[in-house]
């Protein structure tokens, strides 16, 4: 052992001496450790990067700026920050990832934050879309959404189609209430008035007895915002039994997604969502994206915001490894050099606010319709160029 | 006062309807706890292998709802004598925590499996258009599917009385239930009652993830999502007050939609409220007779 490792020693020395002369010569290879949820409740989420990635690399190729990218994956496995912080550190540390993206939760994202304040890595988040996280490291970048920004646009459309009188029910955890504040508030800017408001227990799942209560206070639109699952099945049924489906205009967010349409039966008919992506949209990236996905996973495949989230992040990575073609790795220059870049993604024009580090980006109206015997999210309305709100307009 | 009319018929009828779904799907366990003493965390399982079975025979055998529950009903009695005779008769005698950690186990497989199969998320049981209709009563228009479940759950509760109070079965297992010695030594053949009851116990807990499939959505979660509101049911009954875990099942099921009807918010903790105050007023159970045992 100690005679093979004195051989080693001058060719490795050797191999140091190169390296240093000639960083970028010897194709270098950043990598990207994506923190998913592959596995356990959130496990759609993880299957949605994977896939987004994979299609953004198949169409791209696995080079940028003169380096090979390499994708590292780990699956946090469920709502837990400890491990989403020990994996975090597994990346940092022993895989020496030079930046991160996934991110399902705001926990998962909010675990690491010290890691990459510290180590001045910067992270991509594809779905956490609470405003806490790009307050808690200035390393954080989104190419998903602050949930604002489509909670507020659903109030818009709520006007826009001249709906006076709104009942908001979400589920009582903190992106709830973030979307609960948004809808209100941009709702009576705008002259509505909220008749009602409730918090539901995340694990409800029988909602008859709080739709009894909305039917009660007789709204022309009811805001919704549960996680997919159970939930929203429960609460989408509990509506169209009470006949609120048809009699108002329900809005929601990312609930009826269109591959979890077969999951519903036709009591989700009716049901508008204001979101920045819908597989329907027509755009030639979108199309691309479509197309490869079914190439790449089988023609049953279907994309959803996740997975278009992921696919605009891989593209700002690859930009972030572009920006620093020739010149040695320097992270937060990356970072730098992508604030106020913009480009067509996959869900329309985007741009990263240099401002928030937040996309500014087009909400997008849809209703769920029967296409030919099958359920459909149709797009019927957009907003374009949606800024997320700052920080002191959802604190007040 | 017509809407308040309205409230509480829509308290009754909801919360009705929510409790015999809890009795169909938690009266096997409160069966084998009873009798074998075995705290069964798979109990859930059953319910959703029920379940899944029905949503694979109706979208694969093009069976009706109707006969689609009687086959899963049918079957997983069957799956749960089998599981008797092969894993749970090895139980019986080891200690608790054992006991527990070999249904927790087992549960986990079943989850493991039907998330393999069937994948992670949501499978709906479509209904018959002869149940998803609406009915007036009372002056409002409630699911024609709410009363079907009602009536399921009258008929199982009268067919479950006549069983356990007419027949010599229905003598074989009380006597087991209260006193499994004595009842084996006055020529009961205990292990068969116990093999029954667990049969029976586990084709009901399927026939409730059936019919109940629109409260409780099926998913590879399902056997531990739903076990905490079964373990309440088996909690407040007690051990053996067979007959009670009806009464409980409703009261459970009302309190619960009443709570989350009058208080959104916090509506969800009332069941909470009201298992701490009865599990310390009255340990032994909701409804038991107060003798000694």
């Amino acid at each position: 052992m100690y005679k093979l490792s004195a051989l080693l020693r001058p060719l490795l020395q050797a191999a140091l001496a190169l390296s240093l002369i000639s960083p970028a010569v010897a194709q270098e290879t950043i990598k990207i450790g994506v923190l998913s949820q592959d596995t356990g409740p959130f496990a759609q989420n993880g299957k949605s990067f994977r896939q987004g990635i994979a299609a953004y690399v198949a169409l791209h190729g696995r080079q940028a700026g003169g380096r090979n990218i390499e994708f590292v994956f780990r699956d946090i496995g469920g709502p837990s920050p400890a491990v989403a912080k020990r994996l975090g550190e597994e990346l940092l540390v022993r895989e020496k990832v030079n930046m991160l993206a996934g991110f399902s939760l705001t926990s998962d994202a909010l675990a690491v934050s010290s890691l990459i304040e510290k180590t001045k890595t910067p992270a991509v988040l594809f779905v956490a879309s609470s405003p806490l996280v790009p307050k808690s490291s200035k390393y954080f970048l989104k190419t998903g959404q602050h949930t604002a920004q489509s909670a507020s646009s659903a109030a818009v459309f709520g006007r826009m189609h001249d709906k006076k009188r709104a009942y908001i029910v979400v589920s009582d955890y903190a992106p709830g209430h973030d979307a609960q504040k948004a809808f209100s508030k941009t709702f009576q800017a705008q002259g509505g008035e909220i008749i009602g408001e409730a918090r539901v227990p995340l694990n409800t799942v029988d909602f008859a007895a709080i739709v009894e209560r909305i039917a009660q206070a007789k709204p022309d639109i009811v805001n919704v915002f549960v996680p997919p699952g159970a939930p929203a099945i429960g609460l989408m049924r509990a509506l169209a039994e009470r006949g609120l489906m048809k009699s108002t205009m329900v809005i929601g967010m990312g609930e009826a997604e269109d591959y979890l349409l077969p999951e519903y039966d036709d009591s989700v008919i009716g049901f508008y969502q204001s979101l920045y992506y819908a597989e329907a949209l027509d755009n030639p990236e979108n199309q691309a994206f479509v197309a490869k996905l079914k190439e790449l996973f089988g023609p049953n495949t279907q994309p959803d915001f996740a997975s278009a989230s992921a696919f605009d992040g891989a593209h700002l990575l690859y930009q972030m490894v572009e920006s620093q073609k020739g010149k040695a790795w320097d992270g937060p220059a990356a970072m730098e050099a992508v604030k106020g870049t913009s480009w067509n993604g996959v869900r329309g024009p985007v741009k990263i606010d240099p401002a928030t580090r937040e996309l500014v980006q087009n909400i997008y109206l849809r209703k769920v319709e029967k296409v030919d015997g099958k359920l459909k999210n149709v797009v019927i309305d957009k907003l374009e160029a949606v800024q997320a709100p700052t920080n002191e307009w959802m604190e007040n | 006062m017509e809407q308040f009319l309205g409230s509480l018929a829509f308290i009754v009828l909801y919360g009705g309807t929510y409790g015999v779904v809890l009795f169909v799907l938690s009266i096997g366990l409160v069966m084998t706890m009873g009798l074998m003493r075995v705290p069964n965390i798979a109990h859930g399982a059953f319910a959703a292998i029920g379940g899944y079975m029905i949503v694979n025979v109706m979208a694969r055998w093009g069976l009706d709802y109707f006969s689609a529950i009687v086959f899963a009903t049918l079957c997983v009695a069957l799956l749960g004598a089998v599981a008797e005779r092969t894993v749970y008769i090895h139980l019986y005698r080891l200690p608790e925590l054992d006991q527990i950690l070999v249904t927790l186990g087992m549960c986990f497989v079943v989850v493991g499996t039907l998330a393999l199969v069937f994948g992670p998320n949501i499978v709906s049981i479509p209904l018959p258009s002869s149940l998803s209709q609406q009915i007036g009563l009372f002056g409002r228009s409630f699911p024609v599917y709410r009363l079907f479940i009602l009536a399921v759950g009258a008929i199982i509760i009268a067919v479950f009385w006549l069983v356990f109070d007419r027949t010599s079965f229905g003598a074989q297992l009380r006597a087991s239930v209260d006193n499994r010695s004595m009842a084996q030594a006055t020529g009961i053949p205990v292990d068969r009652v116990v093999m029954l009851a667990f049969s029976i116990g586990t084709g009901l807990a399927a026939l409730g993830g059936g019919i109940g499939a629109t409260l409780f959505p099926l998913e590879p979660l399902y056997p531990i999502k739903y076990l905490p509101l079964i373990f309440i049911i088996v909690a407040l009954t007690g051990f053996g007050n067979i007959k009670s875990s009806i009464a409980v099942a409703i009261v459970v099921g009302i309190t619960d939609t009443a709570g989350r009807y009058l208080f959104p918010e916090l509506g969800g903790f009332v069941i909470y409220v009201l298992v701490i105050v009865v599990v310390a007023l009255r340990p032994a159970g909701l409804f038991a007779s107060r003798r000694g045992t």
